[in-house]
């Protein structure tokens, strides 16, 4: 290997591991409810669709507003765990495919429910000021299902 | 460190990092039931050893046509959806051989003679790989369930159910 072969391989390695940190921060501070923290992990002029019943939010203070003020609508607790990224890196860019495993207690009609949620993230990074940023997030849910129902009986809670 | 050590260091890194991509293309193409991407990622005399515990056998399949047969004709058949976790990956590599230890947490809809049936299952993949022509490539695939429960059994109740196809197929 030529000094600038191993350079870059060091680099697409640092540029994986700092990317999938991304993502798990985005998991620790939305399970925190430290919104602050999860906003500053996007873009300026980031677009965030969760598809469906949670809509698609366009910059940085559309997607404060989502986290500030729908998600602690609807559910009090949630717990987000991340599996198996798949990660392309082009020089700044950066493409992120991940699981979403997850579990919350969802404000629903009939009560206080507790709610598996399995999905994918489709997500766009960018590379600004030295640091990964999430430009796109597109999320597709599989599943939200009560606890006691499964997604053959209840496969979108909401 | 000397450079050569570096450098075997890093290549090391890439190795383990690709085969952990591997991993996550197999379960993503899997789950869209995208089988010829599945299958690009077999050698041609891969064996596909789905029969490698004692519950919940799917069979043990030789070379690429076999295993592109598992994925075309029966895969389809033994559920309407499913979705596969990989965790923990324990990898190891010696030139262009490996070995990837992870397990497996995942979900689906199954065929059933009684109907369509929600299930967990759990389990774990001990995987011999292979580096051809820069490529890592699965040399041989086993799999060993821990259980394969309907949603509201549990495995203690039911640890194995056994989807209408491979039913059949074992005759």
């Amino acid at each position: 290997m030529k000094i600038e072969e191993l350079e870059r391989a060091v680099r697409e390695l640092q540029d994986i591991e700092e990317i999938k940190k991304v993502h798990a921060r985005y998991a620790y501070h939305v399970d925190s409810q430290e919104w602050d923290r999860v906003v500053e992990l996007f873009t300026e002029d980031a677009v965030a669709d969760w598809g469906g019943s949670r809509g698609r939010f366009q910059g940085k203070e559309e997607i404060a507003r989502f986290f500030k003020e729908n998600v602690p609508r609807s559910a009090t607790m949630l717990r987000h765990m991340m599996i198996q990224p798949l990660i392309e890196v082009e020089g700044d860019r950066a493409k992120a495919r991940l699981y979403l495993f997850s579990m919350g207690t969802y404000r629903l009609p009939q009560g206080d429910t507790a709610v598996w949620t399995h999905g994918e993230y489709r997500n766009e990074l960018v590379r600004q000021g030295g640091q990964w940023k999430i430009a796109r997030l597109n999320f597709e849910a599989t599943f939200r299902t009560p606890y006691h129902d499964g997604w053959v009986k209840t496969p979108k809670a909401f | 460190m000397t450079k050569e050590e570096l450098e075997g260091a890093v290549r090391v890194l890439l190795d383990i990092e690709e085969i952990k991509r591997l991993h996550a293309r197999y379960t993503f193409a899997v789950d869209e039931m995208d089988w010829d991407t599945v299958i690009d990622l077999f050698t041609e005399d891969a064996v596909g050893d789905w029969a490698y515990g004692e519950m919940g056998s799917r069979g043990k399949y030789n070379g690429k046509k076999e295993i592109a047969r598992f994925f075309k004709e029966l895969v389809p058949k033994e559920a309407r959806m499913f979705r596969h976790m990989v965790m923990q990956p324990d990898i190891e590599v010696e030139g262009d051989e490996a070995r990837a230890r992870w397990y497996m947490f995942g979900f689906g809809t199954y065929v059933l003679p009684q109907g369509d049936v929600p299930a967990w299952t759990h389990g774990r993949y001990d995987n011999d790989l292979a580096k051809i022509d820069g490529e890592w490539k699965f040399k041989h695939l086993r799999y060993r369930f821990t259980f394969q429960t309907p949603y509201h059994e549990g495995w203690v109740e039911s640890p194995s159910i056994m989807p209408t196809v491979f039913r059949e197929e074992k005759g």
